[in-house]
């Protein structure tokens, strides 16, 4: 992952991330992850890991992306 | 499977001679996790069978209270025969006597009611249990206090109405209406199955006669108040205590998660606002039937209210849990931390 943004910097890009996942690989879920170097990332969730030759972005308007294969959510 | 092919599908394995299967106990106490409803259950020697829900159909739960042979050749057995239509999960014998980190404790009967008991309503046909997140009281009269959970722990998804029964110990783990009841189901949010929700959360309103420990958190110590996910150091550890994995530790994956698609009986609901948890180490930070649990953060302040979680994902690949901001349930339910 590159290197992270100002909190502000990263929620701004939350809605462009959603769009561009969503049109990649469907429903996901999007939101905020702290990084190590003490800045901040975009977290986007997938259900399912995606086709083959789908090639998802590494970072939207300049804030890292992590993708994260989570499965299905269930009430606990 | 259809519920009725489940349900007899049971009593034919309990019915198998007791060359198989050891021996067979007529024994209700199905010491079984999961939020999602169960019919009661009768054992087998080293495991329990129940009916546990799969989406709109059912499957045969298997539970090992052992391990050994014998109990790995009985699943073997009884999944072959199911068709592999089975849950299989190892949940260990409860002991009689459990220090206050681990899930015996909080499956078992409490008073004073402690932080991550576990609690549910009671549903004719059906046992289940979640856990006692914490306690409130009301912001306009102070002397009331509450429990507080999840709405899908004891308000059925709001299907419950105001003042229906809340049991410690949860249905599932033995609670009775006779000797169990605590409270009565008081105001709840309710689901949304279209549109966004923003908190799964019930109060169950305590009884004057129910003995209560508001602050104390396992083995860490007590509540100290509350806190906003956004203001937390980066990186932080966070605990809970919940009725089926006990006292767990956790770090922050994500926060303001928005568009997380949660199945429950209703659907699958959106979720937005959402904070994201994983375990530390190589565990889970949950799983079913710790909904209702309070996180906290290294300095036992509340920051979330357990609800959902899913078995991938994670820097460890032991699953996901999410929570409801804790200042978005106290806001919505108009109450307060009783500290």
């Amino acid at each position: 992952m590159s290197d992270g943004t100002d909190l502000k910097t990263a929620q701004a890009a939350k809605p462009k991330a959603y769009q561009v996942f969503r049109k990649l690989v469907g429903e996901v879920a999007v939101g905020i992850t702290p990084l190590d170097d003490g800045k901040y990332g975009l977290k986007v969730n997938l259900t399912k890991a995606p086709e083959k030759g789908v090639q998802l972005p590494k970072q939207i308007e300049g804030v890292p992306v992590k993708v994260d294969v989570v499965g299905k959510i269930r009430k606990r | 499977m259809q519920l009725s092919s489940v349900q007899a599908l049971k009593e034919e394995l309990l019915s198998v001679p007791r060359s198989l299967v050891a021996s067979v106990s007529e024994s209700r106490s199905f010491r079984v996790f999961s939020a999602r409803r169960e019919t009661a259950a009768r054992t087998i020697e080293g495991i329990a069978l129940g009916v546990t829900k799969n989406g709109r159909d059912y499957k045969l739960a298997v539970r090992q209270q052992e391990t050994g042979r014998l109990v790995s050749t009985m699943t073997e057995a009884i999944r072959e025969h199911a068709k592999g239509e089975v849950d299989v999960r190892f949940i260990g014998k409860l002991a009689k006597l459990a220090g206050e980190t681990s899930p015996a404790f909080y499956q078992a009967k409490r008073r004073p009611l402690r932080i991550g008991s576990s609690i549910s309503d009671i549903q004719t046909g059906f046992i289940s249990a979640g856990t006692l997140g914490c306690f409130v009281a009301r912001r306009q009269s102070p002397h009331y206090l509450g429990m507080l959970t999840n709405n899908h722990v004891i308000a059925n998804e709001n299907g419950n109405a105001v003042g229906s029964p809340v049991v410690q110990q949860g249905t599932l783990d033995g609670g009775k209406k006779s000797t169990g009841l605590v409270g009565e189901l008081g105001k709840f949010i309710s689901l949304r199955a279209s549109g966004v929700n923003f908190v799964d959360a019930a109060i169950g309103d305590l009884y004057d006669d129910v003995d209560f420990d508001p602050r104390r958190i396992g083995n860490l110590g007590n509540l100290t108040g509350q806190a906003d996910v956004m203001t937390l150091p980066r990186l932080s550890t966070v605990y809970k205590v919940g009725r089926t994995t006990g006292q767990t530790k956790g770090r922050i994956t994500a926060f303001d998660l928005d568009n997380v698609l949660v199945e429950y009986d209703l659907g699958d609901l959106r979720f937005d606002n959402q904070i994201e948890i994983e375990g530390t180490g190589n565990k889970a930070f949950s799983d079913a039937g710790d909904s209702g649990s309070l996180i906290v953060d290294d300095q036992l302040r509340a920051i979330g209210l357990l609800f959902a979680g899913g078995d991938e994902g994670g820097s460890n690949k032991k699953g996901l849990t999410y929570a409801n901001p804790i200042e978005k349930v106290l806001d919505a339910l108009k109450v307060d931390l009783e500290l």
